[in-house]
Parts: C-alpha cells; structure tokens; sequence
C-alpha cells in the first residue's frame, strides 16, 4: 500500500491525513524504507489487535448489562404487582395507599 | 436379605434434576412428561429455586468472570457483608429479591468503576472511547441508585401497611401501638401517640 513504483524503483510513502485529506509523505527506498514498513505494518496489527480487544470487551459490558435491565424490569414489574395487591396506586410518580383501603 | 431388597434408597432430588435438565437441554421439544416431573420435583426442593434464581445466577456468572483468587474472595466477602447490612436473612421475599438485585449491581458498578480507571484515567484513549466509559459508568450508578431508592420506598410503603395493629393498655398506663407487617417482617412497636 504504502510502496509506490516510480520509474521502475520502488519507493515507500506514508498516507498521514492532515485536515481532511491524505497526503503522501516521502519515506525512502531501500532497507531503510522496508524496515519502515515493517514498523508500520507492527503498528498496524496491533491496532487491528487492540480494536478486536475493545470491540470483545464492548461486546461483553453490552451483554452484561441487557441482563441486569432484563433483571431490573422483572423486579420492577413486580414490586409495582406487589404494591398495587398492597393497596398502593400511583400518583404523579408516588406511591400513595387508597383512601378507602385505609 | 429380603429386607435389604426391599428397602431402596431414595433418589437425590437434585441428581433427578440434573439429569432432566441435561435430557430437556438436549431435545429440540422436551417431554411434556419431563417438563412436569421437573416442575413436581423443584417444587419439592425449594433450595433449586433460591440457587437458580435469575440475580444470583447472574451475579455468580459475574463475580466469575471478572474476578481471580483475592479479588474474588474479596468480591464473594463484600456481597456478604452488604448482605447481612441490609438484612436479607429476617428480610420477606420481595425485598430479598432486591437486596439479591442491589448486591448484583453494586458489583456491576464495582466492576465499571475499575474499567473506568483502567481505560480512561490511566491510559490515553480517544474522545469517543472516553465517553462510552463514562457513560457505562454513569449509566451503572443510576442502575444502583434506582435498585437502592426501590428497596427503601418498599421498606416505607410496608412499615406504613400494618397487617395487624394492637392497642395495648395497662389500667393507668401508657397505652402502645404494636404493628404487623403487610410482607411479613418482624412487628416493630409504633412511635408513642401523642397525648
């Protein structure tokens, strides 16, 4: 990607994005140029690597918490069972005993 | 001899349970049979019930998954403690169930808590990965601010809801208002009435 062939040589750019567009930045040719892009490509592993990691532990913390607000709305719906078998109703987000319950 | 034959030993409930529920796991549409001699047996044990219970199962699920040898012992001692503190063992079903709920969401929020530390305050990370840590984090503390303001409104509404209230009076005594409870809780004696 980043070797471009000019003239029959190969030559090594790196694309670095500067305020919305790609500009091509002369590195070398050579070994110096391949050891770059070793580094480079190392660079870009692990970042792929660590995006898989943070997308795994994203995935995971989602997971978890589908559960516990599956968990929250049965107790809720329960307690809500609970109170109004109690005599509660609700009025104006409080909960408040039946007058003639009294 | 004979009387060796005849006597036969009990199976184990629970044994009896796990081998239905690895058959039922197993069929694509179980036994209508099974499905009825599990409910008749796990009404027998009630202990199946209260260990299979969603938020415990969860939370057991969790502490596992998140925690190794200290840590976990110290995660497994915490929920005791919160345990004991809000009193689930003289606590009625409903509230059990919550206070199962609130040690569920205390570790959650644990949990986040220590990822928030460990992603946001000691690593340099994007904008965007910052907020979506914050925000668990944030999201999480409301969890537990909700499950703990419901287990008081509900521990409120019953101490308001005597099932039974009697007036006790001496001849020239204080008279004392005892009441019950709506969930079953211990009957605590009423503030003094005015005079």
């Amino acid at each position: 990607m980043g070797w471009e062939q000019r003239n029959g040589r190969s030559y090594y750019y790196r694309k670095v994005r500067e305020g919305g567009r790609v500009r091509s930045k002369y590195v070398g040719s050579g070994i110096v140029a391949q050891i770059c892009a070793g580094d480079d490509n190392d660079k870009r592993r692990d970042q792929a690597a660590k995006r898989a990691t943070d997308h795994a532990a994203r995935q995971a913390e989602a997971e978890i918490d589908r559960q516990l607000a599956d968990v929250e709305s049965v107790i809720a719906a329960m307690t809500h069972a609970t109170l109004f078998a109690a005599g509660y109703h609700k009025h104006k987000g409080q909960w408040r005993k039946k007058r003639h319950e009294k | 001899m004979k009387n060796k034959q005849l006597i036969k030993k009990p199976a184990d409930p629970w044994d009896e349970i796990a081998e239905l529920r690895k058959r039922m796991d197993r069929a694509k549409n179980p036994d209508p049979k099974d499905v009825e001699h599990l409910r008749q047996l796990v009404v027998r044990t009630p202990g199946f019930l209260s260990a299979s219970s969603t938020t415990q199962s969860i939370r057991h699920q969790f502490i596992e998954k998140i925690s190794h040898g200290v840590s976990r012992a110290c995660m497994l001692a915490e929920v005791d403690v919160l345990k004991k503190q809000l009193g689930y063992d003289t606590a009625p079903p409903l509230e059990q169930l919550l206070i199962d709920h609130i040690l569920t969401v205390r570790l959650r929020l644990i949990h986040a808590e220590l990822n928030y530390n460990e992603r946001v305050v000691n690593q340099s990370i994007t904008f965007k990965d910052g907020e979506y840590w914050d925000n668990l984090l944030s999201s999480n503390q409301a969890r537990f601010l909700r499950a703990i303001e419901t287990l008081a409104k509900v521990r409120r509404l019953a101490r308001n809801t005597p099932a039974l209230q009697l007036n006790i009076a001496h001849k020239g005594g204080k008279q004392v208002n005892v009441q019950g409870d709506v969930n079953g809780q211990k009957a605590t004696p009423a503030p003094e009435p005015a005079i």
